[in-house]
C-alpha cells in the first residue's frame, strides 16, 4: 500500500476535476421539481411529508459520498510511453495504454456537465463496438480545457484535422433515411459515429443527424467507375416466403384486429374467443380446418413478400476505387427506408454464409461480411448491418462472396470442408436422447393435471420427439465442417441455421481452446479464433479433433500456437 | 494425419499461479456460501411456518459451499497456469471446462491489473491483456501483487516495442 502510494506521487499524476462531485446536483432536480409542481398545483407544499427529501437527500448523499471516494481514488498520467489510470478502492484498477495504440479520444459533455464546464474523455484503442469495455478508459470527469489539452497531446493528428472531420477511424458508414414515415426508423438509425467534439452550442446528442449526411456525401463522391458486384433480381423474390416468418405473420391481422378493437373501447374477452374458437374448430369439418391453414400461409407469404420488397427494393452491391490503398464496399437498398451500408476494403475480414433450414430447402442463402468495426446487428428478415446480399441462389452468393473477398473461388465453398470425428455426432445424438427423455418426463408430468392418459401422452410426445431431436442431432453434425483454404480458415456448423464463416488467416488475433469433460474423454475440442470483427469477437471450429484441430490452428497463424504443442511430428520447426 | 493427430496437444503454461490464491479462493467462496446460508438461518429463525424448509436450505448451501470451498480451489490451482514467451502470452483455466488462451504479443492492447476485496486482503492481483477481440481479454487469476505489477510492466514495454495497431 505504501509502495504504491508513494509511486503514486511521483512523477505527473493528476487529479479529476473535483467539480464532477456537483454534475450529482441533478439528482436533487427531479424531487424538487415536483416538489415545486405540487407546489404550484396545490398552492402549498404539504411539509407533514418528508418521505420525498429524506430519499432524494439520501441518494445524494450517497452519490455524492461515491463520487467523492471515486474522485479521491482516481488519478492518471500521460508518460511519454502511456496512458496510465488507477482507480478504485475496493476493487482497485490500474489500466496502462501504449499512446500509440490510443485511437480514439472522445470528449462528451451533457447538459450538466456543461454547466460546470466539465467533460468526460473516452480513450478507446479502436475497437469501438465492444461488449465490454476493458479496452476503453473514461475520465469522468475533467474540465474542458484540460480535456481538449489531453486530447491534442494524444492525437496531433487528429487535433490538426478538427477543424474538417475527416474520420479516419470511422470505418462503417451505415445509414437510413426514412422516405416516407415508416415504423421504426429509429430502431436502427441508431449506428457507431464516433462522437466528435461538438461546438458548445450543439445538441449533446447528435447521431441522428451525422448519420442522415453522411450517405449523401458518400454519393457525391461516388462519381466515377464504381464497379457493380451484385444487384437485385426480381426472381429472389420467391425466397421471401422461405422463413419461419411466414407461420407469424398470418397471424398478424388477427393480433391487429384485437389492438385496434382494445383502442376503440370494445370488449374482448380473449378467453372466451379461444374457447369458442377451440369448441368451432372441433365441431368444424376437417376441410374447414385446412382452408383455415392454407389463408393463414398465404396471408404470411404475401406479408414476408411484401417485408423481401420493402427491404430490398433496388438493391445494390458495388466496389468503389477509392484512394490508392483500398476500395470500399457499398450496399444500398430499400423502397419505403432506403439503407446505405458503406465499408472500407481493408476493414474486411472475411465472409459469412447463412441457410437456416427453410432457404436450404429452396437452394438459397444469405451473404455476410465479416469486418472489423462493423456493429453486427441481428439478422431479421430485412438483414442486419453488413448483409452483402438479400436470400439469393446459394450459388450467386459464393459467386458474389468470391468477388467481394477478391479471389477467384469462394472459400466458403462446401466441397473442400473436412468432416468432424464421429465422437461429435455421438455428442450430438446423446444430447437428442436427453432432451427425449426430457419432453417424455414432461409429458407424463402434465397429463396427470390435464385429465389425460399418461401412457398415451407420453407415446405421442415420443413419436413426435424422438425422430425430429435424432434428425436435428444428424443434421447438426453433417453441418460440421472445417479447413484451411489458402487465406482463409473455414469452418461450418449449425443445424437450423447453418453458418459458414470464411475467416482470413491473418485477421486472427488469438486462440480460445475450450473443452467440456466430455470432449475430453472423447478426444474433441472447441477452437476458437479471436478476431477484432464480429459481435462474439470469436469464430469457432466446433467439436473437432483434438489434434487435429490443434494442428489446423497451428498452421493457420504460423508461430503462434504451433509453441504451445507438444508431439506434432513435424510442425515443431515453425517456432 | 489423424493417426499422427492422435499424440498432438496443448503442452500447459510454465507457471503456476502464486499459492496464496488457494486461500484467497478458498475464503472467498467460503464468504459467498456463508452468507448465503446465513441469510437462509435467519429466514428459518424468523418465518413462521416454513421454518423447516429454510433450515434444510440453509444446511444444504453450508454443505455445497463447503464441498465447493474445499475442492474447487484446489481444483482450479492444477488448471490455472500462465506463461510469456517472446511474442505470446498463454494461459490456461476453469476446472470442469478447460480453457487455453493465446493472444499474440504484436496484437496486445491493454495490460492492466485488477484487485477485488479479496485479492487485496491477500496481497494478490489479477492480471488481464485485451486485445481488440469482443471476447474479452485473458486473465491470470491469483498473481502476487508486487510480482504482477512488474509483469504489467514487462509485459507493457514489450507491447510498446512490438510494431502494429493491434487489430
Amino acid at each position: 500500500m505504501t509502495v504504491e502510494d508513494m509511486r503514486v506521487q511521483s512523477v505527473g499524476w493528476r487529479r479529476l476535476d473535483p467539480r464532477m462531485c456537483l454534475v450529482n446536483l441533478r439528482w436533487l432536480l427531479p424531487p424538487m421539481g415536483i416538489i415545486a409542481l405540487t407546489a404550484l398545483a396545490s398552492g402549498g407544499v404539504n411539509w407533514e411529508d418528508h418521505k420525498l427529501q429524506i430519499v432524494s437527500a439520501l441518494l445524494f448523499v450517497y452519490l455524492t459520498c461515491s463520487e467523492m471516494v471515486r474522485w479521491r481514488t482516481t488519478r492518471y498520467r500521460v508518460t511519454d510511453e502511456q496512458v496510465e489510470v488507477h482507480s478504485g478502492l475496493l476493487w482497485r484498477r490500474h489500466v496502462a495504454i501504449p499512446r500509440d495504440r490510443v485511437r480514439t479520444v472522445d470528449m462528451t459533455s451533457g447538459p450538466v456537465h456543461r454547466v460546470f464546464g466539465l467533460s468526460i474523455v473516452t480513450m478507446g484503442t479502436g475497437q469501438a463496438l465492444r461488449t465490454d469495455r476493458r479496452d476503453q478508459v473514461k475520465l469522468d470527469a475533467v474540465a474542458a480545457a484540460e480535456a481538449a489539452t489531453l486530447r491534442a497531446e494524444l492525437l496531433p493528428r487528429a487535433h490538426a484535422a478538427a477543424a474538417a472531420p475527416v474520420e479516419p477511424e470511422q470505418p462503417v458508414v451505415e445509414s437510413e433515411q426514412p422516405n416516407v414515415e415508416s415504423e421504426q426508423p429509429a430502431v436502427e438509425s441508431e449506428q457507431p459515429v464516433v462522437e466528435r467534439e461538438k461546438p458548445a452550442a450543439g445538441p449533446a446528442d447528435s447521431r441522428t443527424s451525422a448519420s442522415a449526411d453522411t450517405p449523401k456525401q458518400a454519393a457525391a463522391a461516388v462519381a466515377p467507375a464504381a464497379e457493380e458486384i451484385a444487384r437485385l433480381h426480381p426472381a429472389w423474390v420467391r425466397y421471401a416466403p422461405l422463413s419461419p416468418l411466414v407461420f407469424v405473420i398470418g397471424l398478424a391481422p388477427l393480433t391487429q384486429a384485437y389492438n385496434l378493437a382494445e383502442r376503440l373501447g370494445i370488449p374482448v374477452d380473449i378467453e372466451g374467443a379461444v374457447l369458442g374458437v377451440i369448441e368451432f374448430l372441433g365441431s368444424a369439418p376437417a376441410w374447414l380446418f385446412a382452408v383455415f391453414l392454407l389463408m393463414m400461409l398465404v396471408a404470411g407469404a404475401i406479408g414476408t413478400v411484401l417485408l423481401f420488397t420493402e427491404s430490398w427494393w433496388r438493391f445494390r452491391l458495388e466496389r468503389e476505387p477509392g484512394s490508392a490503398s483500398s476500395g470500399t464496399l457499398r450496399v444500398s437498398r430499400g423502397l419505403l427506408t432506403t439503407r446505405s451500408f458503406t465499408l472500407e476494403e481493408r476493414r474486411l475480414r472475411g465472409a459469412e454464409l447463412i441457410e437456416p433450414f427453410m432457404l436450404r430447402w429452396g437452394r438459397a442463402a444469405r451473404l455476410k461480411a465479416i469486418a472489423s468495426g462493423l456493429r453486427q446487428t441481428l439478422d431479421g428478415p430485412r438483414g442486419g448491418s453488413g448483409a452483402l446480399l438479400p436470400p439469393a441462389p446459394r450459388q450467386m452468393a459464393h459467386v458474389t462472396a468470391a468477388s467481394v473477398l477478391g479471389e477467384t473461388e469462394s472459400p466458403l465453398s462446401p466441397t473442400r470442408l473436412r468432416a468432424h470425428p464421429r465422437a461429435a455426432l455421438r455428442r450430438r445424438l446423446f444430447r437428442a436422447a436427453m432432451a427425449s427423455v426430457a419432453a417424455i418426463a414432461a409429458a407424463a408430468g402434465l397429463a396427470g393435471p390435464a385429465g389425460w392418459s399418461t401412457g398415451w401422452s407420453m407415446a405421442a410426445a415420443a413419436v413426435v420427439v424422438v425422430p425430429l431431436s435424432l434428425l436435428l442431432a444428424a443434421d447438426s453434425y453433417r453441418s460440421l465442417g472445417h479447413t484451411l483454404f489458402g487465406a482463409y480458415l473455414v469452418t461450418r456448423s449449425g443445424a437450423l441455421r447453418r453458418r459458414t464463416v470464411a475467416l482470413q488467416r491473418t485477421g486472427i488475433i488469438g486462440w480460445t481452446i475450450t473443452r467440456s469433460p466430455f470432449q475430453r474423454r472423447s478426444g474433441l475440442a472447441n477452437i476458437a479464433a479471436t478476431t477484432a470483427a464480429g459481435t462474439l469477437g470469436a469464430y469457432t471450429v466446433r467439436d473437432v479433433g483434438y489434434g487435429d484441430g490443434l494442428m489446423m490452428a497451428g498452421e493457420a497463424v504460423p508461430g503462434l500456437l504451433a509453441q504451445f504443442i507438444e508431439g506434432a511430428p513435424s510442425k515443431g520447426t515453425e517456432t | 494425419m489423424t493417426q499422427q493427430a492422435e499424440a498432438v496437444r496443448l503442452r500447459p503454461p510454465q507457471n503456476a499461479v502464486h499459492p496464496r490464491a488457494i486461500t484467497m479462493w478458498t475464503t472467498r467462496s467460503a464468504v459467498a456460501y456463508g452468507l448465503v446460508a446465513l441469510v437462509l438461518a435467519g429466514l428459518a429463525a424468523f418465518v413462521d411456518g416454513a421454518g423447516t424448509l429454510f433450515a434444510v436450505l440453509a444446511f444444504l448451501t453450508a454443505l455445497a459451499g463447503a464441498c465447493y470451498a474445499v475442492v474447487v480451489p484446489r481444483w482450479r490451482y492444477r488448471v490455472h497456469r500462465w506463461e510469456v514467451t517472446d511474442d505470446a502470452v498463454y494461459t490456461s483455466s476453469g476446472w470442469l471446462w478447460h480453457q487455453y488462451r493465446v493472444a499474440p504479443m504484436s496484437r496486445i492492447q491493454t495490460v492492466d491489473t485488477m484487485r477485488g476485496p479479496f485479492y487485496q486482503l491477500f496481497k494478490l492481483s489479477a492480471v488481464t491483456v485485451t486485445t481488440a477481440s469482443a471476447m474479452g481479454p485473458l486473465r491470470i487469476d491469483g498473481l502476487d501483487e508486487e510480482f504482477a505489477r512488474d509483469l504489467v510492466d514487462r509485459l507493457n514495454r514489450v507491447t510498446q516495442a512490438t510494431p502494429g495497431d493491434a487489430t
